[in-house]
């Protein structure tokens, strides 16, 4: 007995050791003050309000306590343990800290996320109902496209018995706004009824569409609108596939799903981009969220929307998405000067939209791209286009929004 | 801060535990003990922590005023009800005011403003222990003198190793020990592995039911399908079995590391035999603080039948109460003083232990006990209700066909890691390796070191990738 509580506390001492040791190592490998590269923000307590400088404190602890972890020392590499870890488990879910964003993973490689919880879509339709009477009253078009999910409803790829809501509630809100008489094209659907599969139609590693289908997303919206007899130029020439021309990139994207992974637990993607044959003549604005403008280009289709730089990157994980159109502003203005039909498009939209929107700028002389969710600029609608008038407005979405960014599709008055 | 953080691991412990070991004095030692329980505090809430040092000082005074006052017994008591209608008060405030009028909004119709002052985190605790310490001082003088120095009274109520998760710590546990102390090594070690261990529990097991359980009470109840209903009930009892017992465990390290023994709170509650039987394995420092403070001071089961009903009823009225400001935390408490009443006035002494001793004991326990949690993490009393019914009453949506397959296989090594280790597995084995071979012995405790490291190494990769980390303290 006495022998085995020696070898047993001997153990321990080891086992105690080591755990001091660890902690001291890393202790010593982060500085003392890695805590403290952002500056203490004193403004905040000049707050009148308790409450207020309560939020902003905690909101500085916060993103203390997550740059510490950022910048921690062979954090990456603990990253790619985690994903060699849970390959050996065999796991189908790498969970996240945010657990919306815990990724998903699927049949060939193809990584997902999921909508776990129901989202209420009766708001949202009282809320499109609202828009569509104020632009029905100022003799304005109005219709929702929405882009398709990544677990297509037929997708066989996609791990069974894993609650994902996406479809249903995106069947659900079409359903309900197809019922208000507000015109709707469900690109999910079309895409579903046409036989689209998945894996050729996203990013395995990223939650948006590839280029080329967002074209073909492109080709539905505007056969939609002209079936609708929304007036628009250059139909013939700009929704025909053979008009552009294909540049590829291989292994070269690693998106949002496997930047959450680690590469080893994600593969790498292709990019695809389609450039138009024929003339091309635009301007391209950005402007932050206070209305400024931070970005400016001009000249053909490649010349405005093609952002090249980020393909060479230095960071693996650079998202190569943007490179149409680079990352999606609070507002965008694109001005199309080979077009004088005096029509203007306006699109309401999230990430998904703008590789579309870019196809759409062909064939009005001017199109908005307005982003209302809480990261960018929320701001009413019916005030914005009040200052500016257009002939068409467009909702383009993911159902991924529907869950994620709610406050775009509730659309606030003010 | 959380204990189970990437900043609290390598950045406060290592400099809390460096300066504290370098220190030479105990004054000092403790001085900056208090100094870094306040900022551990005011880290989470940085506005809040001067309720909680005003919490401190006005204890500190009534202990004062208790201890000046000593022959005059009207005086005593009355210093003893204000002190007791402050902290509660301060108290309800905080935690219950808002919901109050929520129902008084409800029931009469009226429109009564809401406060939203906010609830500071771990105001259940260090209230409790702030009264535990002006009580013991007014019950027995001799058995718990009053702190004269503040700092120690400071010190008592806001350790950062009890501070925000229990367990509730009495005065006369600590009270010679903050004078003085050793700080040993075998304590030092014993601390570290408790840590480690209770570590692992948080992040591997709790964290991972966590994310189960999460995603089964945020479905659309109607969608449910009953084996759903009863995996996410189960992930559930596990995680705040885990979680909870394993913020015990680490503060029961840390505090041994710094030579302080705090009293288990938790004694393999899950292996209980009846409901009575779980109560003296789950939360103990909660159960004993209500028996001390409520249960035997209103006459215990001294006093007949009746009285021990009426003593039952309050004592596990203000247990769910202690959880939470909502019904179904309230209906939880008393959910367990029927079940209470039934072992100890319908079953009796006898029908009690007749029960611990059959086949069916444990399997009646644990049914009663994961109901119970259903109530407690439901939204609401309605959820609650829809959620237990689908336990029970066979359904099998179609929209969830396949689901508990998928997230029992994707969390298998979890749930049975979980299942496994809620029994005393470790004293059992090392019971039965008392009589063999040297060899064996040593094999089985490297074995046993190697998985610990390897799952404080594994917790260490979970912190940093960035996984669900839940706090589910935060309505205490």
């Amino acid at each position: 007995m006495k022998q085995c509580n020696r070898m047993e506390r001997f153990l321990n001492f080891v086992l105690a050791v080591s755990f001091v040791c660890s902690i001291s190592f890393y202790f010593v490998k982060n500085s003392v003050w890695l805590p403290f590269h952002d500056e203490f923000p004193v403004a905040v307590l000049q707050n009148s309000s308790y409450k207020k400088i309560d939020s902003q404190l905690k909101r500085w602890i916060t993103s203390v306590e997550r740059g510490y972890e950022e910048k921690f020392y062979t954090r990456m590499e603990k990253v790619e343990d985690y994903g060699r870890w849970n390959q050996r488990l065999g796991k189908k879910i790498l969970d996240d800290a945010d657990p919306d964003r815990s990724v998903i993973r699927g049949e060939g490689d193809m990584l997902y996320y999921a909508i776990p919880k129901p989202v209420d879509t009766k708001k949202f339709t009282a809320s499109f109902l609202r828009l569509d009477r104020f632009l029905k009253e100022r003799g304005i078009y109005f219709a929702y496209v929405q882009a398709p999910y990544k677990h297509l409803k037929n997708s066989t790829a996609f791990p069974k018995g894993v609650i994902d809501y996406g479809n249903r509630i995106a069947d659900e809100f079409s359903e309900s706004l197809e019922k208000e008489g507000i015109d709707v094209l469900d690109l999910n659907s079309v895409f579903e009824q046409e036989g689209k599969r998945e894996e050729t139609v996203f990013f395995k590693t990223d939650t948006h569409w590839k280029i080329p289908f967002a074209f073909y997303g492109y080709q539905k919206t505007a056969e939609f609108l002209k079936e609708n007899e929304v007036e628009f130029a250059d139909f013939d020439v700009t929704t025909r596939r053979e008009s552009y021309t294909v540049k590829k990139w291989e292994d070269v994207y690693i998106g949002s799903h496997g930047k959450r992974t680690g590469d080893i637990y994600a593969i790498r993607d292709d990019l695809e981009l389609l450039i138009p044959n024929f003339d091309t003549d635009l301007e391209y604005f950005k402007y932050t969220r206070e209305g400024k403008l931070m970005k400016e280009r001009k000249g053909s289709f490649e010349d405005s929307f093609l952002f090249y730089g980020y393909l060479n990157s230095e960071d693996k994980y650079q998202d190569k998405y943007v490179v149409y159109m680079d990352w999606g502003a609070s507002e965008d203005v694109i001005l199309n000067r080979r077009v004088k039909n005096g029509k203007k498009l306006l699109i309401v939209k999230d990430s998904f939209a703008m590789p579309l929107a870019g196809f759409l700028s062909l064939n009005f002389e001017k199109t908005v791209l307005l982003d209302i969710r809480e990261e960018n600029r929320p701001q009413s609608i019916e005030e914005y286009i009040e200052k500016e008038h257009f002939d068409t407005v467009l909702f383009i979405a993911s159902p991924t929004s529907m869950y994620y960014s709610p406050e775009m599709f509730l659309m606030p008055l003010h | 801060m959380l204990f189970s953080s990437v900043i609290f691991l390598f950045w406060f412990l290592p400099i809390t535990v460096l300066v504290y070991f370098c220190l030479p004095f105990r004054i000092l030692k403790n001085i900056w003990l208090l100094t870094v329980s306040l900022f551990f505090y005011a880290w989470g809430e940085p506005i809040f922590v001067f309720v909680m040092i005003l919490s401190i000082l006005f204890n500190y005074m009534m202990g004062l005023l208790l201890d000046r006052c000593r022959e005059n017994v009207g005086y005593r008591r009355l210093v003893l009800t204000a002190m007791i209608t402050v902290n509660v008060s301060v108290f309800f405030v905080f935690k219950y005011c808002d919901f109050a009028v929520k129902t008084i909004n409800d029931l009469l119709g009226t429109n009564l403003p809401f406060l939203q002052l906010g609830l500071p985190i771990g105001i259940s605790f260090f209230t409790f222990q702030a009264m535990s310490y002006v009580i013991d001082v007014y019950r027995d003088p001799k058995k718990s003198p009053v702190q004269v120095n503040p700092l120690w009274v400071g010190l008592y109520i806001s350790l950062f190793p009890q501070l925000i998760a229990g367990p509730i710590v009495r005065y006369q546990t600590i009270a010679k020990e903050i004078k003085a102390r050793r700080e040993t090594v075998s304590d030092s070690v014993e601390g570290s592995l408790r840590f480690m261990t209770g570590l692992s529990k948080k992040v591997l097991i709790a964290n991972n039911m966590a994310i189960v359980a999460d995603l089964t009470f945020s479905q659309d109840v109607r969608l449910l399908s009953s084996s759903l209903a009863w995996l996410g009930a189960v992930a559930y009892s596990l995680q705040i079995y885990y979680d909870f017992s394993a913020y015990s465990d680490m503060a029961i390290g840390l505090g041994k590391i710094f030579g302080f023994h705090f009293l288990e709170n938790f004694d393999y509650p899950y292996t209980a035999k009846s409901v009575t039987d779980f109560w003296r394995k789950w939360h103990i420092s909660l159960s004993s603080w209500f028996r001390d403070y409520v249960y035997i001071p209103l006459g215990g089961s001294k006093r007949g039948k009746g009285i021990t009903f009426r003593n039952l009823f309050f004592v596990w009225l203000l247990t769910g109460i202690w959880h939470g400001a909502s019904w179904n935390f309230i209906a939880w408490g008393l959910y367990y003083f029927v079940f209470l009443s039934f072992e100890k006035f319908l079953l009796g002494k006898n029908g009690l232990k007749k029960l611990e001793g059959s086949v069916i004991s444990h399997v009646y326990t644990m049914i009663v006990v994961i109901c119970g949690w259903v109530l407690f993490r439901s939204s609401d009393l309605a959820y609650a209700t829809e959620y237990l019914r689908k336990m029970f009453l066979w359904s099998s949506p179609k929209f969830m066909q396949g689901s508990t397959a998928f997230y029992f296989r994707e969390y298998a090594l979890f749930f049975v890691a979980a299942l496994v280790f809620s029994f005393p597995i470790s004293s059992y084995l090392q019971k039965r390796l008392n009589n063999t071979a040297a060899g064996i012995r040593f094999l089985y405790f490297a074995g046993r070191n190697t998985l610990y490291f390897a799952s404080f190494y594994l917790s260490v990769i979970y912190l940093l990738k960035g996984t669900y980390n839940p706090f589910i303290y935060f309505n205490f």
